[in-house]
């Protein structure tokens, strides 16, 4: 059960999150939906507890992550598992290694069994025989699944996805999709998890949330957001260039003004 | 030009100044604090011996060549002035203390140091501001492990013992490098060269040596560490990074090495 | 090969190199550990250094190992390599070897070629070192005179006037020994009455001579001859004397190769000058030894050797009191974890090198724990509240220790702060630098031992840092503390006298 309250974080003069409030139910998938930069991807690294929010509160099974110390924040990161909009392998160690990486650490398992337990982590995310190649030697969407391997690894609660099926073939997504449900269905994971691809949100999430301007502005199950009467939400559900969320930027808007006049131009010339 | 633009240039110059001199100032509390961390993450477990073990590779082995080499021709080249020098007041035969003495107290440790922190520590400072600018740092953090007990303890703990030893081989091809050059070169008597460059060399001018270049080792270790750990900004900040953390250790290396040469003598 | 097999060759080749610079540099070098030692005492060993050369009749044979003060005269150790024996009687010098080259000790084989030194035996016989200031400050000496002998002759060849007196003299001498001739074939009386003369010019010339230089006495032995010859040689005496005026008057005439012998005269005597110089030298030195401190002593031998006996004794004297050192220090720690003070003041007497006794006192902020129980009876009546406080308070402790020490090592046991301990320092840096390892208390309750880990650092003489660990083991209670300290320490002169005076019995 993750409880977010009140959110705020800013860089500098540019305020990112202004007051998020969400609930993320224990075993269930949330989905953060949201314009680029909106800051999903801060969200979730306050959530880990990755960056320091300005204010607010962030209750992981009751605990504020953002009034511990540093031992007790390393003691409640082992519960999540985390999966970087980058991948952000560690590029000096091979893929075995880097999958291996939480299992050594925690010393999970004995060295022997290492291989193997990596191998099957592998193998759910769809890859065979890659535990020697070198990150640098793979594809951006094979590096999102090593990044996803090495995140489910030690078996955590908590996931997040910073955007899971992003890069993907749409096989290979709905791979990644289906593991996401099965790890839901089997472990009783909770999950936040970032996309754009909707159809993938709707397939994944229990709920979904939606960021604008800093706050979130709906949550609902994916039947309600298609539903929503929110005309922001529904913009961004249909995927359109033009609504409320591109009307606020005003050269955004002009541009696009411009480009609907020229075609009507062209259409009566 | 006119007044007031003067006065603004001027003010902007002493702003720029103050903003510099600030910026040293937290560098070196950020350091220090680093160093604090990095003794207290230094008994926990899990040990990093392999970790230390593949950095005393990098730092110690691979900086060989760029050492051997500097120490050799860094000996050659005080053979070759002090004989030069010496030959005035017919004080040739001195040749051999003075390349021993300046090598093992000074050259050795100091031109090690400055070739480690352009060596290791431009790549410890590219390394880890790669790391910092693609998240894998943050991606250490979320795998229950802490990025300076992971990635500085073990440069901190291999710069220091190593160093030593780069400094050991320094100083015996510094003083091979000026044996051959006064045997050789000049016609010194091999005999008494040997006999001279052992003769006033004590285990003090040595192992001062040694302590220093411990202490540049770390010095270094933390510094490059510390600049890759602020990197910002995609590739041109880790260049920037890597640039800071050179110019910084080495210039550490110089100033520590006056401070403690005037501790220890 | 492996990473670690890389990393292990490369730690291991440097170890190896090191423990090569250890053997070619420490103390021995060459000889190593070999060879057997003996002393020699010199009034200064200014130049010397450890591991200069000691060589017999030129050839190397040891090292100086150690240089040490003793009493008031510098103390060598020498390392002599097995197959050299040395006679008891051999006399040992400090030696220049060129002039800017390096010192080094020369022994002079005795003759005794039965009597050898022992190992740990002393070279008792010494020359006092040829100090190169003093042989420059000779040298200068010398140059000086000669300087002034030939400005001299300067001014009295040099100038016309001088010139003229001599070609006056010299005519004479041709118009008197030509008048002599006539003299002496017509007047015989006469001439003796001369020539009783002369001799008797010549005698009062010799006494004034006697000041003066030799060349002035051979010329006056020249003329004595001169006027002997003259009496049993009579008529062949007149050419002679001509035919010598004629010489003389050649060689004035040639005025410089005059000069450039009496030049060459002048360093003869210079060079005698010397001997004499190094004559009065030894002299000095040996009224400096006190072998003989008034000139009367020096020939006599019974005062002479009581007077050294009584030097002796009161160098004995004058020794024992100086091995006693007394050093009074205080010092205070700031405990960071519980932002206190403790004070420390010591004083250590030190009978030997190697051994110390110290008591002291000790002001611990927290060297007293009172645990207070205090029940509280509360609201509703009958419950009941126990409350436990703790607190420390000032506590005074005294330390009493003896220590002995093992090279950089000094292992010391005793009482500390008024409990038992014993404790381990290690000295490097000349001293300078304590590393140490106290643990007391052993028998504390419900705590382990009280282990405390220092390192002291003299910045200058009498001042001090400190810091380290306190109570390391403790980790309750916020015992275990981070300290950093700052004191001073004195070793007490005075003090020093006036408990040497008090026989103490180490
Ligand atoms: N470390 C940082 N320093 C300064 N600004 C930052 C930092 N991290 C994020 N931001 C800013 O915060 C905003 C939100 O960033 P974030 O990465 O959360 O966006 P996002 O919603 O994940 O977008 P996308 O969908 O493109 O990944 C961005 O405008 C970014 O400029
Ligand atoms: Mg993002």
């Amino acid at each position: 059960m993750i409880e977010i309250r009140g959110l705020c974080k800013r860089f500098g003069r540019k305020v990112v999150l202004d007051g998020v409030d969400l609930a993320i139910p224990k075993g269930k998938n949330t989905v953060v939906i949201g314009g680029s930069g909106t800051g999903k991807s801060v969200l979730i690294k306050c959530a880990v507890g990755l960056l320091r929010p300005d204010a607010g509160e962030i209750l992981i099974d009751g605990a504020d992550i953002t009034k511990m110390n540093e031992a007790e924040r390393v003691r409640v990161r082992q519960k999540f598992g985390m999966l970087f909009q980058g991948a952000a392998l560690f590029d000096s160690l091979d893929v075995g290694d880097n999958v291996a990486f939480a299992l050594r650490r925690l010393k999970l398992y004995p060295e022997r069994q290492i291989r193997d337990v990596v191998e099957e982590k592998l193998s759910m995310v769809g890859l065979r025989d890659v535990q020697r190649l070198m990150p640098a030697e793979l594809s951006g969407g094979m590096k999102k699944r090593v990044g996803l391997a090495r995140a489910i690894a030690s078996e955590p609660d908590i996931l997040l996805y910073d955007e899971p099926t992003t890069g993907l073939d749409p096989i290979m997504a709905d791979v990644i999709n289906d593991l996401i449900i099965s790890l839901r269905e089997t472990l009783g994971v909770t999950s936040i998890a970032i996309t754009h691809d909707m159809a993938s949100a709707c397939k994944i999430a229990d709920s979904i949330a939606m960021l604008y301007r800093g706050k979130i502005i709906e949550v609902g199950t994916p039947d309600e957001i298609r539903a929503t009467s929110n005309p922001v939400v529904a913009q961004f559900v249909a995927g359109r260039a033009h609504g409320p969320i591109t009307d606020e930027n005003e050269e955004f808007v002009r541009f696009v003004r411009r480009t609907h006049a020229a075609d009507e131009g062209t259409r009566r010339g | 030009m006119t007044e007031p633009a003067r006065r603004s240039g001027a003010a902007r110059l002493a702003e720029g100044l103050g903003e510099r001199v600030y910026a040293m100032l937290q560098d070196l509390g950020d350091i220090f604090t680093l160093f604090l961390q990095v003794v207290s993450w230094i008994p926990r477990p899990p040990s990093e011996f392999r970790n230390v073990v593949k950095q005393m590779e990098e730092v110690g082995v691979r900086s060989m060549p760029v050492v051997l080499v500097t120490a050799t021709f860094t000996g050659m080249v005080l053979a070759l002035q002090s004989y030069s020098g010496f030959q005035r007041f017919g004080a040739t035969s001195f040749v051999g203390s003075v390349v021993a003495l300046s090598i093992t107290r000074e050259l050795g440790p100091v031109f090690a140091g400055l070739m480690v922190s352009g060596r290791v520590g431009a790549s410890m400072a590219a390394e880890l501001g790669t790391m910092k600018v693609t998240e894998q740092i943050d991606a250490l953090v979320t795998l229950a492990t802490n990025p300076v007990k992971y990635l500085v303890v073990p440069r901190v703990l291999a710069a220091t013992v190593v160093l030593p030893v780069l400094v050991v081989f320094a100083d015996l091809v510094g003083i091979l490098g000026g044996y051959f050059v006064a045997v050789y070169l000049l016609g010194a008597n091999p005999y008494v060269y040997i006999a001279k460059t052992y003769q006033y060399l004590q285990m003090k001018d040595i192992y001062t040596g040694l302590i220093k270049a411990s202490v540049f080792g770390m010095l270094i270790a933390l510094i490059s560490c510390h600049h890759g750990f602020i990197a910002q900004g995609g590739a041109e900040g880790v260049g920037r990074a890597t640039t800071r953390a050179v110019v910084a250790s080495s210039m550490m290396v110089l100033i520590s090495d006056y401070f403690m040469t005037s501790f220890m003598f | 090969m492996s990473r670690e097999a890389r990393v292990g060759i490369f730690v291991l080749m440097g170890l190896i190199v090191l423990t090569y610079f250890t053997f070619r540099v420490s103390k021995w070098g060459l000889i190593a550990d070999k060879g057997y030692r003996l002393t020699v005492d010199f009034e200064s060993a200014a130049g010397l250094e450890p591991k200069s050369d000691v060589k017999m009749a030129g050839v190397p044979i040891g090292k100086v190992e150690e240089i040490q003060l003793a009493g008031n005269r510098a103390r060598l150790v020498l390392r002599i390599a097995p197959k050299y024996r040395i006679p008891i009687d051999s006399v040992a010098s400090i030696q220049t070897q060129g002039l800017l080259g390096e010192k080094y000790v020369e022994i002079v084989p005795g003759k005794d070629l039965q009597q050898t030194l022992p190992a740990g035996g002393k070279v008792t016989h010494t020359l006092a070192p040829t100090n190169l200031d003093a042989m420059v400050r000779k040298l200068e000496g010398i140059g000086d005179d000669i300087k002034k002998f030939t400005s001299t002759l300067g001014e009295t060849f040099g100038t016309e006037e001088g010139k003229q007196a001599l070609a006056d003299i010299l005519r004479d001498v041709r118009a008197t020994t030509a008048s002599l001739r006539a003299v002496v074939q017509g007047n015989e009386k006469r001439f003796d009455r001369i020539l009783v003369n002369i001799d008797k010019l010549s005698s009062d010339l010799s006494e004034i001579s006697s000041v003066n230089k030799e060349d002035l006495r051979v010329t006056i032995a020249n003329l004595r001859s001169f006027s002997e010859t003259l009496k049993s040689e009579t008529p062949a005496l007149a050419r002679k004397l001509e035919e010598m005026s004629d010489r003389v008057s050649g060689v004035v005439g040639d005025n410089r190769a005059n000069v450039k012998e009496t030049i060459e005269n002048l360093k003869v005597a210079s060079a005698k000058l010397d001997n004499t110089l190094d004559a009065a030298g030894r002299v000095m030195e040996k009224i400096d030894r006190g072998e003989g401190t008034l000139g009367m002593l020096v020939n006599d031998n019974t005062a002479h050797n009581s007077l050294t006996k009584t030097l002796e004794g009161i160098n004995r004297y004058v020794r024992k009191t100086e091995e006693l050192k007394t050093f009074i220090d205080y010092h205070l720690e700031w405990q960071a974890q519980s932002s206190d003070f403790k004070h420390y003041a010591n004083l250590r007497l030190q009978p030997t090198a190697d051994k110390y006794y110290q008591i002291g006192l000790v002001d611990d902020p927290r060297g007293k724990l009172d645990t207070n129980t205090t029940t509280l009876t509360t609201t509703p009546p009958g419950t009941t509240e126990t409350t436990t406080s703790e607190t420390y308070t000032n506590k005074l402790k005294f330390t009493a220790l003896i220590a002995k020490r093992f090279s950089g090592f000094t292992v010391k046991g005793g009482v500390m702060e008024s409990t038992g301990g014993v404790g381990l320092d290690y000295e490097v840096l000349k001293d300078r630098l304590t590393l140490g390892l106290d643990a007391f208390d052993f028998s504390r309750k419900g705590l382990p031992p009280h282990l405390k880990a220092y390192g002291n650092y003299d910045i200058v003489k009498n001042l001090f840092v400190t810091g380290g660990v306190d109570d390391v083991l403790a980790s309750e209670r916020d015992l275990r503390t981070l300290f950093l300290g700052i004191g001073i320490k004195f070793a007490d002169e005075d003090l020093k006298t006036v408990l040497g005076a008090v026989p103490i019995k180490p």
